[in-house]
């Protein structure tokens, strides 16, 4: 079973550390080390400040670790430089957040279609932002101003456009943050959907213990350590 | 509640200090303009007042009440005399200015005296005023002879002293009695008077002297008792007497603060003494005054308008930087207001954020206001200054007044954007975010084809009325305020319809290379094409402000060139000046102080002989240090030229109306048709050196002036002739033209040119007409060689013209230590800085000068701040898009995008409605300055080193600010932008 399933992202005793105004600094992440299993949904769950956000924009290569290595598709991304990052992200990276985080000038079709614009995707953009929205069911409304949208379809082309250019990961923090719990349910499924359908692998931070069921592997976070896996 | 303001304003210190900058200029520039009016206007009094001196041999603050007491008449006479005479004491006291003499003169004028002494046996018979000046012994001291006694001597003979001049043309000696026939003492015998001394005023300065001893030519001064003993009689007067009496206001107490009351008291004695005949009243400043407050009027409007926009500039600018804080502020506005804050709570928290700032404002905006003044005050040219005496400058009530005014204009534009932001609740906020699709109000309403429309209809009536306006401005009126405002409002009209424009032209663009776009373009074009009514404002500002900047340049260069270069077309060259070639002209200088009143009669034409003159050695003037160039001009406006009357009638622009003085009578018949003689203006040259000494813009001629000058070169009966001639008279080129000289010998020309242009030639001049209204008369010019008149007239006075490299100071030096006596001299040099001096020229450079430097400091804040702001408050969208892998580079690209699509548009549509601006509107603004009639055609000078200046700066704005901004991006964490948006 454990050779079946490759593991994406791996990271050796990182810690983030916050240098602080009192001269004593924060240690927000201390040597953590994990695994995060390719095509399967995993969630960092822990309370708020436990961590758990810092960790997965380490891991998104959106921060850098005081200390420690990420190993990104066997990859050390620790070593490369800002504008790597960048690159990285976009090819290999897809982003949900917790508020809504579309482009306010696009709208969900541009929202979508500019990831695909950003990582040069090669295929037909019209067929994959479409394909991509009918994923998260909004076909609909693609052309409407973020602005316009309710929460929940917000989200839902966030979700389309971290999908859009095929990424090896996305990375969800607190995507149902937000939502009322039907509509939260309702992201959650599309997020184990595209991993049953093989079509990525999705980290996504919790605080609520109710998803905890729908992850395939868990990890929770207490004051920056790993208190429990399973 | 204070705190809480103070707490805010404090956490936001660079952007309230924007704020702050803005308030203090706004309250500077509104109050500059009366304080430098009243210290313009008390300098210029003073100065008009002292060349009142220099050139009237008068003292300006002086009043004369003259009174006559006639004979025969009933007894009303007797009182206005000796009322007039107290009046002199009322009017003192009612006048706020102090006085600092009062002169009481008493004469019976022109009365037979015979001498005692004879002449060939016979008694020589004068005619002799005799009178009395009270206090004349304090002011005079004895050349010869002795003071009058305060008695008749013991043989019955009085006393009298007469001046030295008065001794030398009545030709008397000390000693000598006089024996008046028509003056009786009480016993009925004649009066007789000696001579007993000659006076002079016993200080060379002297205030009691409002007519020098020298122009006491016909009076003889005797004891006040003695006179008044002899021969008044109030009551049954016996002889007609007049008595003038002086009172000498102190006019360097007169300021601009007090002239209009002054002026106005003055004109109510003028017209309650014109009911009564036998008084007059006059003020020798009376004129003065009056011309003074025309110029005050002028320069007050012409400034207040030129101010207008640039206080609106600094309002707009106030106004946005609200907005911006407002638009930081927002969420914390509905935060508050969801915790229950009233609007009214909101609206007062703003209102004393912005009372604190313009409360500071105008504390520190009076001393700045000060300094501008001082700025205005040196200003020479646009962007040059000078050192000159300091203004002095007061801090009037008027000044307070103006900045209070400021005061509130600006926690107007503070506060006005409040009650938009201070209605928003949460749910509110997020609705109002979907509005932003709906037009704006001024697009919806067209009010950018309007006001254009509005301001070409203006320019356009302004035109036809062309003339109107002229005439108006020659009149001592203000240019018609309505004509600045129609130019501010073509500038706003242009620039908001510019801003319809110009997305559409960015929207296609964008629409062409749609999928080629790189992310960081497609972007900014998003940006800049989805949230344009946000882009507005600043596009707006942007564009209004260098439009303004240029228009501003233009017309400050425009007018500096176009008064220079009048004034180098009227003088002709950098000196000119004439001799004096004989001793009878000297004859006629030296008297010209006697009474000048009353209509002089007309000058019977003296018959010219160049025998009378002896011609000056010129080539003395060669060696002078910095002089060039040397030539005789012979100018006369005494020649005429035979016109058929039916033509001349037609000269005249009136109809029917003849220019005073500018045709003579003589009337001939010659069969049916009428031939008067029409004066013209003569000109000889010799024509090499007056093509290189002469000042001329060789652009006002269709050819090169000097083929003008070759052409008449080669013919000694060549001319050139003025285009009236053509156009008026008929003569064609190559027709000949007889006229006659001075000397009244016709000469015949042959028409070789016609010249719209000649140095020193004016076209038109400003006549009477016979019912004294002003009006236009055509003036002829005949430009002949010299030599060819020399040898018709002789060798006449002529004028030498010189070219000077540099100062002028040799020349005068040069004419001091030669002890030259001049008929006329005239300097460019001089007359330019004269020009430069003029109030209206001074503070038009000055409010130009500072309206551009403050614009460009706004343009460079204002710009700042926006972005600044634009960036602080899009610090989440840049952690998303740094989040979908955007590099830093492709970030700033973006961002460099937006200004490429905002700024470059706003700032090459201002250029350019800066410049239409210009071509359309400053012909018609620099007739306001136009002091006299300009021959020139008035043509936009380019201000293209001013325009580099400005894109200079703002080139280095716009790369400061990108600094700052990229240096601001760098700062902003991703993950933490990112975290901004969990709250």
């Amino acid at each position: 079973m454990e050779n079946q399933v490759q593991t994406i992202i791996e990271a050796r005793k990182v810690s983030r550390c916050f240098p602080m105004a009192q001269g004593e600094d924060f240690y927000a992440l201390k040597d953590v080390s994990l695994q995060i299993p390719e095509k399967k949904l995993t969630i960092l769950r822990g309370r708020s400040g436990s961590g758990k956000t810092t960790l997965m924009n380490i891991l998104g290569a959106l921060d850098k670790p005081s200390s420690g290595q990420i190993f990104f598709d066997g990859k050390n991304i620790t070593e490369l430089d800002e504008d790597a990052c960048s690159l990285m992200r976009r090819q290999k990276v897809g982003f949900v957040f917790q508020s809504v985080a579309l482009i306010p000038m696009m709208t969900a079709y541009e929202n979508v279609e500019y990831a695909l614009r950003l990582s040069g995707y090669e295929g037909d953009w019209k067929e994959r932002v479409e394909e991509c929205l009918r994923m998260v069911g909004l076909t609909a409304r693609m052309n409407h101003m973020p602005e316009e949208l309710s929460g929940g379809e917000q989200q839902r082309v966030a979700i389309a456009r971290a999908l859009a250019h095929r990424p090896k990961v996305i990375f969800a923090d607190e995507p149902t943050a937000e939502l009322d719990s039907g509509t939260g349910l309702q992201v959650v499924k599309i997020f184990q959907k595209l991993v049953q359908e093989g079509e990525a692998t999705v980290v996504m931070t919790t605080h609520d213990v109710g998803f905890m069921e729908v992850g395939d592997k868990v990890f929770e976070l207490e004051d920056g350590e790993i208190i429990s896996e399973r | 509640m204070l705190d809480f303001v103070i707490q805010k304003m404090l956490n936001r210190k660079w952007i309230v200090l924007c704020l702050l900058v803005g308030n203090i200029l706004l309250v500077g520039i509104a109050c500059c303009n009366p304080m430098y009016t009243d210290a313009i206007q008390q300098k210029t009094l003073n100065r008009n007042m002292s060349n009142f001196i220099v050139e009237n041999n008068r003292y300006p603050g002086t009043i004369v009440l003259s009174a006559q007491l006639k004979v025969n008449e009933e007894g009303n006479t007797a009182e206005q005399f000796t009322a007039a005479r107290d009046a002199i004491g009322e009017i003192r006291d009612q006048l706020t200015v102090p006085s600092l003499m009062e002169v009481y003169h008493y004469c019976i004028p022109k009365m037979d005296a015979m001498t005692d002494y004879t002449y060939n046996g016979e008694q020589q018979k004068k005619k002799l005023t005799v009178g009395y000046i009270e206090d004349l012994s304090e002011h005079v001291k004895m050349v010869s002879g002795d003071f009058y006694s305060d008695k008749t001597g013991e043989d019955g003979v009085i006393d009298a002293v007469i001046s030295q001049k008065g001794l030398v043309s009545q030709k008397l000696l000390i000693g000598e009695t006089l024996t008046f026939s028509e003056l009786k003492d009480k016993e009925g015998n004649p009066v007789r008077i000696r001579i007993c001394g000659v006076f002079e005023n016993s200080e060379d300065e002297d205030l009691f002297w409002v007519n020098s001893p020298s122009t006491f030519t016909s009076e003889i001064l005797i004891s006040e008792k003695v006179f008044n003993d002899t021969f008044v009689d109030y009551d049954n007067p016996v002889y007609g007497m007049r008595g003038t009496f002086y009172l000498l206001l102190d006019y360097e107490q007169i300021r601009g603060s007090n002239v209009s009351k002054l002026l106005a008291r003055t004109k109510e004695y003028v017209n309650a003494y014109s009911q009564i005949s036998s008084v007059t009243f006059t003020a020798y400043y009376q004129n003065l005054l009056e011309q003074h407050q025309v110029m005050v009027r002028r320069v007050v409007s012409t400034l207040q308008i030129l101010q207008v926009p640039i206080l609106v500039l600094l309002a707009a600018f106030i106004f946005m930087v609200s907005r911006q804080i407002l638009e930081i502020e927002k969420n914390d506005i509905a935060i508050l207001k969801s915790r229950g804050a009233s609007k009214k709570q909101l609206v007062i928290s703003y209102l004393m954020q912005g009372g604190i700032l313009a409360g500071i404002g105008f504390v520190i905006g009076i001393p700045v206001a000060v300094l501008l003044c001082q700025m205005f005050g040196s200003a020479n040219a646009f962007l040059g200054f000078v050192q000159r005496s300091a203004l002095h400058i007061r801090i009037s009530a008027g000044v307070l007044l103006y900045g209070l005014a400021a005061v509130i204009l600006s926690v107007t534009a503070m506060t006005l954007p409040v009650f938009k932001y201070a209605d928003l609740t949460i749910v509110e906020h997020k609705q109002k975010q979907s509005d932003k699709k709906k037009r704006v109000w001024w697009q919806k309403y067209f009010l950018d084809v309007l006001l254009l429309a509005v301001s070409l209809y203006g320019l356009y009536s302004f035109h036809n009325q062309r003339d109107l306006l002229v005439d108006r401005v020659a009149k001592g009126g203000s240019l018609d305020p309505l004509l600045f405002l129609s130019s501010s409002l073509f500038i706003v009209g242009a620039s908001l319809l510019a801003l319809r424009i110009i997305p559409l032209i960015l929207s296609l663009i964008f629409r062409i290379g749609k999928k080629k776009w790189d992310p960081a373009w497609y972007a900014s074009f998003l940006r800049v094409l989805r949230t344009r009514n946000k882009q507005y404002f600043i596009m707006m500002f942007l564009t209004l402000t260098i439009a303004l900047g240029i228009f501003n340049a233009k017309s400050a260069r425009t007018i500096n060139q176009g008064e220079e270069e009048r004034i180098s077309y009227a003088v002709g060259a950098d000196v000119v000046l004439q001799e004096r070639w004989s001793d009878e002209e000297e004859e006629q200088e030296e008297f010209p102080e006697e009474e000048q009143e009353g209509d002089e009669a007309e000058a019977e034409p003296v018959q010219i002989n160049a025998d009378d003159y002896t011609e000056p050695d010129i080539d003395k003037y060669a060696s002078i240090e910095n002089v060039t160039d040397i030539t005789k001009v012979y100018v006369t406006d005494q020649a005429t030229i035979s016109v058929e009357s039916t033509v001349a009638e037609q000269n005249s622009e009136v109809p029917g109306k003849d220019g005073k003085g500018n045709k003579k009578e003589e009337k001939q018949d010659w069969g049916q048709q009428q031939v008067v003689s029409q004066q013209i203006r003569l000109m000889g040259i010799d024509t090499k050196g007056f093509g290189e000494t002469a000042w001329f813009d060789t652009k006002l001629l269709p050819t090169h002036w000097y083929h003008y000058l070759n052409a008449i070169s080669q013919n000694a009966s060549a001319i050139l002739v003025s285009s009236n001639f053509r156009d008026q008279l008929g003569y064609q080129l190559g027709d000949s033209l007889t006229y006659r000289t001075v000397t009244g010998a016709d000469v015949k020309g042959q028409i070789f040119g016609f010249v719209d242009y000649w140095p020193t030639y004016q076209p038109t001049a400003e006549g009477t007409a016979e019912d004294g209204a002003s009006t236009t008369v055509n003036q002829y010019l005949v430009v002949a060689n010299l030599k060819k008149l020399q040898s018709v007239d002789g060798i006449l006075p002529y004028q030498v013209w010189l070219r000077v490299d540099g100062s002028t100071q040799p020349v005068y030096d040069f004419i001091g230590d030669k002890q030259i006596k001049l008929v006329s001299f005239e300097d460019r040099q001089s007359d330019l800085i004269d020009m430069k001096n003029e109030p209206i020229i001074q503070g038009t450079n000055g409010i130009l000068t500072v309206g551009f430097i403050v614009v460009l400091l706004l343009c460079g804040v204002g710009f700042l701040i926006y972005w600044i702001i634009s960036i602080q408050s899009r610090a989440l969208q840049f952690g998303i898009f740094r989040a979908m892998g955007m590099t830093m580079k492709e970030l700033m690209a973006m961002l460099a995008g937006e200004q490429l699509f905002i700024t470059l548009p706003a700032l090459l549509t201002g250029v350019a409605i800066g410049l239409l601006a210009s071509r359309l509107y400053i012909p018609l603004i620099r007739i306001a300055y136009q002091t006299t009639q300009s021959a020139l055609p008035s043509q936009v000078e380019s201000a293209g080193a001013d325009i580099v200046k400005m894109f200079v700066v703002v080139v280095i704005v716009v790369g400061i600010c990108m600094a700052v901004l990229g240096w601001l991006i760098s700062k902003i964490r991703i993950s933490q932008a990112l975290k901004l948006g969990e709250d």
